[in-house]
């Protein structure tokens, strides 16, 4: 694990939390201060690639499930990019949470850092999960450090 | 007329804020995947860990206590403060566990943290429950941390 330096650790925070600020407020003329235009989401190539794409699955319903990110920690790649790998909570209507964790690649571009990739993983979640039904980690250390 | 204790507000540069900021998050990922080679990131080899009413000392036991939360819960440590304590760093955070069916756990962890030749680490994590105090094992009331013990230690 290669340390990334404080500035770039804030204003990778500050990022991280505009995500959830945009999704949530499905804010998409805001998507561009999160995301790269060619950003991918999800580990198969063909599943999302955009920003229009993002809009599509996500659709217009406003999101009463707010995310909340928690645990940041970086590693900074020869290549000038950054790992992030980040818990979250979501609050749902009935009041319980449900948790999972993001992968990300961060490129510093003229206008700051951007997420070029986001995996998302539900982790743990049992077979009367109510959002998706039942899954299992799949992100590891090994997945965070070696992508 | 009872005066109420200053707040201690020792400033920490911001690159040892964030060193320390990735060791408390790295404890939330190395329980909640089980992968357990990576404690001596976060603990030093002495490290202790009070409970209340479990305690752990070397990272063998500390292990051995985690392994004990099963891969159904997931830890998030936020609200974390910091002050200097001479040459180590003391830090109160909050943390908020999720189980398996998405009721919540709500707590402080209060952590020693020394700078060791490969880092920042803790050597001394003292956890205390908030939003179960009805539940103790004997009866008494769970440990609330405040700023008097913080100001203190």
């Amino acid at each position: 694990m290669t340390p990334v330096n404080a500035d770039d650790a804030t204003e990778i925070i500050d990022l991280l939390s505009r995500y959830a600020h945009v999704i949530d407020n499905r804010d998409w003329a805001q998507a561009d201060e999160v995301f790269t235009d060619d950003v991918q989401l999800g580990a198969t190539p063909a599943l999302a690639t955009g920003i229009s794409r993002l809009q599509t699955l996500i659709g217009d319903a406003p999101a009463t499930h707010g995310h909340n990110t928690t645990d940041v920690i970086l590693d900074q790649r020869p290549d000038g990019t950054i790992r992030a790998w980040s818990k979250f909570y979501i609050v749902r209507g009935d009041g319980t949470v449900g948790s999972g964790d993001y992968q990300d690649t961060l490129v510093r571009t003229d206008d700051g850092w951007r997420i070029a990739y986001r995996d998302v993983s539900r982790g743990n979640r049992l077979d009367s999960d109510p959002t998706g039904g039942p899954s299992k980690r799949t992100f590891s250390f090994a997945s965070w450090l070696g992508a | 007329m009872t005066t109420q204790p200053t707040i201690v507000q020792t400033g920490l540069d911001p690159d040892t804020r964030w060193q320390i900021s990735e060791v408390l998050s790295l404890y939330g990922h190395i329980v909640d995947n089980q992968e357990w080679t990576y404690l001596p990131q976060v603990f030093t080899a002495d490290a202790a860990l009070d409970a209340q009413y479990t305690s752990a000392k070397g990272i063998a036991e500390i292990q051995k206590h985690l392994e004990s939360f099963g891969p159904w819960r997931s830890h998030h440590t936020l609200n974390t403060i910091t002050k200097r304590s001479g040459a180590e760093v003391s830090a109160w955070s909050r943390f908020l566990v999720v189980e398996a069916s998405g009721i919540t756990i709500s707590g402080d962890y209060v952590d020693t943290l020394t700078n060791t030749e490969d880092g920042w680490r803790i050597r001394s994590r003292r956890i205390s429950l908030r939003n179960r105090p009805d539940q103790t094992p004997d009866g008494q009331a769970w440990r609330t941390e405040s700023f008097s013990t913080w100001n203190a230690e």
